[in-house]
């Protein structure tokens, strides 16, 4: 796809920077827009995989759209489709389905967007995917999208408390096994 | 380097990893969720 030829005339408006904006993104439209490439970057930090990342985050859209008048308020779906997304993520079985769907369709491309990490950062993020899952799901939504406890305990659905209990608990363990100070809060 | 510092910057290494991710490609990429889930 080349820039400025979508067959989209919401999407084609956006990307030729607005001078001949005749209509707005609908609200789905502008949902995924505003959100997708944190969302995959989330995607990436709790799979570890480049190719499934963007995957994994259509999915969590995809589902997003198909409840969206159930899931309720813009901050709500942003919420939500993290949840989704970082569950996914962190779900072997379901991470694999997906990772495989993503290998399928890359195929013949050059490489996914996601670029690789220098290894002292994968290594760092590599460590956070070896903490029990829920954990690691409090160390990315709580760093990597800069929330609060309080909305780091929206997004996983639990109580600030066990996002803190989480949180103490995969610092210190990463601080351990990256031999750094500091992994109490 | 302490715990904070290192989750700091790879937390910068990692949004910067997604910077070549295109919202609208993603989007036109999307199979169609009114085809798929409406009728």
């Amino acid at each position: 796809m080349q820039a400025g030829r979508s067959a989209r005339p919401d999407v084609a408006a956006l990307r030729d920077g607005g001078s001949e904006v005749v209509q707005l993104p609908g609200r789905f439209e502008y949902f995924y827009l505003q959100e997708y490439p944190r969302v995959v970057a989330l995607a990436y930090a709790l799979s570890g995989s480049r190719a499934g990342a963007e995957d994994i985050a259509q999915e969590a859209f995809l589902r997003a759209y198909r409840d969206w008048d159930r899931v309720g308020s813009y901050e709500h779906r942003v919420a939500w489709v993290r949840r989704v997304a970082a569950n996914l993520a962190t779900s072997g079985l379901r991470r694999r389905m997906v990772e495989a769907r993503a290998l399928m369709r890359l195929a013949g491309r050059w490489e996914p967007a996601v670029d690789p990490l220098p290894a002292g950062n994968a290594e760092f993020w590599a460590a956070v995917r070896a903490l029990p899952s829920r954990q690691a799901q409090a160390v990315a939504l709580h760093y990597l999208e800069d929330r609060s406890i309080q909305q780091t305990a929206a997004v996983l659905g639990c109580a600030e408390g066990t996002v803190k209990a989480h949180l103490a608990k995969a610092r210190r363990a990463l601080a351990r096994w990256l031999r750094v100070d500091g992994g109490e809060p | 380097m302490s715990f904070d510092d290192r989750a700091r910057a790879s937390t910068r290494a990692l949004l910067g990893s997604v910077t070549r991710v295109d919202p609208v490609a993603g989007l036109e990429d999307l199979p169609d969720p009114r085809r798929r889930w409406v009728g």
